[in-house]
């Protein structure tokens, strides 16, 4: 397989239309479309397409958008509550959203980070982000232990959420809301028997855990504090079969193309990846009826955006197709053109 | 729960209630193409949250909204302030196994309660149905911890692990019951885990997970040299009878790295050059290890 059978205007075509509208089934992810949105947005942007298929005036919808899910600091009433919402599922006024408090309104951590990364890959200058009711509420939702809650209004927490955390710092290029010691202690605590991630002390470890950890590490300059990285890089390298499976004996799936490459990368030994071998699944995982696009889980399933998304970041780490396939920074998940200006340690 | 849906204007009950719509703005951006039924129930939910209702008919409208929507995380948030309840979660778990927010949920409940019931076994059927379900892992360790129920855990893994050798995720907890038994894991332990791993290595040689486990068990907590030997010799013979098996290969290759003798990085040279050939998806990582010993070597 070579670059002829990456069907490029598909996958740009495929996105499009979901920026205009989500078939029905999305439904369960009501509250996370701030997410959904930066799976089309920066995957044209990877695509290198942003601008050829969204317009000027469309983009500054996205950014209108976008701000009416945020959730302002009124005072320091409800600073926990700072941060983004993933939509407009609970009933907020577009206008003038941000003069009311609500127990039940309140900001996400992956909505906060993606909101960010959306913002920013659309050139926005956060001029209109309330930066300090961000990192106010990320004092809030950091834990104990040092991981971080999602929501003030209560949630499970785990890496994922502490990932965010780092993610949504380092866009706002202010670390002062997050405990880095405890923060670095917590993904420390996560580290299983076998050297890589989990979720949280002596769970199962995990491929896209290993991501969030490996990726807080490196945005907050701790990753050269990890000890036996050798044998966590072994455990990521061992994860490809063909493409990436996130856990032993699991199959394969190409959102491990990134969470498992980004981390591989992060460790700098992406030239130990079988490039071929992966290039060659994710592309057999093209979406092939009719001129539809879209990437899929694994062979003969159906395309979604995330795996669309995921798929095309995998290639992108591994340098497929550099004429159409823009590279990008595998710690926060957008484009180096998106990144340029941001402080991200190496 | 009635499976014909009658739309919220034509329930009595309801008439006093003015839906609010989702207000989007002029420009959406990826809107979902909901269904009648979804965008209805949405809107009543909207005008149950702006006034703060707590009611029967308010509790009655979440499980609609969970139901088209068990993510809701707002829903589920909305229905701790409402009543405390478990059978209803029991039931939500069962159809949504693959959902944070139900399972943040049971927890949320359970922790009020205090009331542990047969929570291990509702977990084990989901596990029966799903031997790897993350979400169904991180609950029954929390369980287990919270409510200091160990005693039936290694005998109900046990058998897991009899029905799929290649289940990780039995694996893991195994190491999770273990560390818990005897927190600084004395050789004693070590030997007889690894001898267990080494039982189910000899069934079936090309399965990563007692590999690990087996590995893991020996270099935790500062490692151990006996348990080191212990897979060493385990390896060495496993290696006897399946030549060109990767696993065995990966821990002997450990072993002698770890070892650091002329001998042992020589045996590691041979050991990577194999793996080349049999390996060949990670070739260019092997090649790289080679080099290493041999430059170890030579020092």
């Amino acid at each position: 397989m070579s670059a002829e059978d990456f069907l490029y205007d598909n996958h740009v075509k495929y996105l499009r239309n979901h920026l205009n509208c989500l078939p029905h089934h999305y439904s369960g992810q009501d509250q996370n479309r701030m997410t959904l949105l930066y799976f089309v947005v920066c995957g044209l942007d990877i695509l290198g397409a942003l601008n050829e298929v969204i317009p000027q005036n469309e983009q500054k919808d996205i950014i209108e958008w976008i701000y009416a899910q945020q959730v302002c600091a009124t005072g320091t009433e409800n600073l926990q509550n700072c941060g983004f919402r993933g939509g407009s599922f609970a009933g907020t006024c577009f206008q003038n959203n941000q003069n009311h408090i609500d127990k039940n309104d309140f900001g996400h951590l992956a909505m906060t980070y993606t909101a960010l990364a959306v913002l920013r890959i659309l050139g926005d200058d956060y001029s209109r982000v309330d930066k300090k009711g961000i990192i106010g509420a990320l004092k809030h939702l950091q834990q104990d232990d040092g991981c971080f809650i999602a929501t003030a209004g209560g949630s499970e927490r785990d890496i994922r959420f502490l990932f965010c955390a780092c993610a949504t710092s380092c866009f706002l290029n202010d670390f002062s809301g997050i405990n880095i010691d405890k923060a670095y202690q917590y993904i420390i605590s996560s580290r299983g028997y076998d050297q890589a991630f989990s979720h949280g002390p002596y769970l199962e470890s995990h491929g896209g855990s290993t991501y969030c950890a490996v990726s807080a590490l490196a945005l907050m300059d701790r990753l050269q504090d990890l000890p036996n990285k050798e044998e966590l890089t072994e455990w990521l390298l061992k994860r490809q079969l063909s493409g990436f499976q996130g856990r032993p004996n699991k199959s394969v799936d190409t959102c491990y193309s990134f969470w498992v490459g980004a981390s591989i990368c992060n460790l700098h030994a992406v030239e130990y990846i079988d490039a071929e071998a992966t290039i060659h699944f994710t592309l057999a995982c093209q979406c092939k009826k009719g001129t539809a696009g879209g990437i899929c889980k694994e062979t003969n399933t159906y395309p979604d955006i995330l795996h669309t998304f995921m798929a095309l970041s995998g290639l992108s780490l591994v340098g497929f197709n550099k004429s159409q396939i823009a590279p990008i920074v595998p710690s926060l998940g957008i484009t180096q053109r998106a990144a340029q200006g941001l402080v991200i340690p190496k | 729960m009635s499976n014909i849906y009658v739309p919220f204007k034509d329930r009595s009950e309801w008439n006093d209630v003015t839906p609010i719509e989702q207000d989007d703005g002029p420009n959406p951006v990826v809107p979902i193409a909901y269904t009648d039924k979804f965008r209805d129930t949405m809107n009543y939910f909207r005008a149950v949250l702006k006034n703060n209702e707590i009611s029967e008919r308010a509790l009655a409208l979440t499980d609609e909204v969970i139901n088209l929507n068990a993510a809701n995380y707002t829903a589920w948030y909305y229905r701790r302030d409402l009543k405390e309840e478990m059978e209803y979660t029991d039931a939500m778990t069962e159809e949504n196994q693959k959902n944070y927010q139900v399972w943040y949920h049971r927890q949320a409940i359970l922790e009020k309660s205090r009331d542990v019931g047969s929570e291990l076994e509702l977990v084990a059927r989901i596990i029966s149905e799903d031997s790897k379900n993350y979400h169904a892992w991180v609950h029954r360790q929390w369980v287990v911890k919270e409510f200091n129920l160990w005693s039936g855990e290694l005998q109900y893994l046990d058998g897991l692990i009899k029905d799929d050798v290649r289940n990780n995720s039995a694996w893991n907890h195994r190491f999770f019951v273990i560390s818990h038994l005897d927190p600084s894991l004395s050789d004693k332990t070590r030997l007889e885990e690894i001898k267990y791993a080494f039982t189910s290595i000899n069934l079936a040689p090309n399965n990563e997970s007692p590999w690990n486990y087996a590995k893991g068990v020996a270099s935790a907590k500062g490692g151990s040299d006996a348990a080191y030997q212990a897979l060493k010799e385990g390896a060495e013979a496993l290696l006897k009878r399946a030549p060109v098996n990767p696993f065995g290969h990966y821990v002997l290759l450990d072993c002698c790295t770890r070892s650091g003798t002329n001998q042992d990085l020589e045996r590691g040279i041979v050991l990577c050059d194999n793996l080349v050939k049999f390996d060949g998806i990670r070739k260019k990582y092997w090649e790289f290890r080679k080099q290493k010993l041999s430059k170890d070597l030579a020092h």
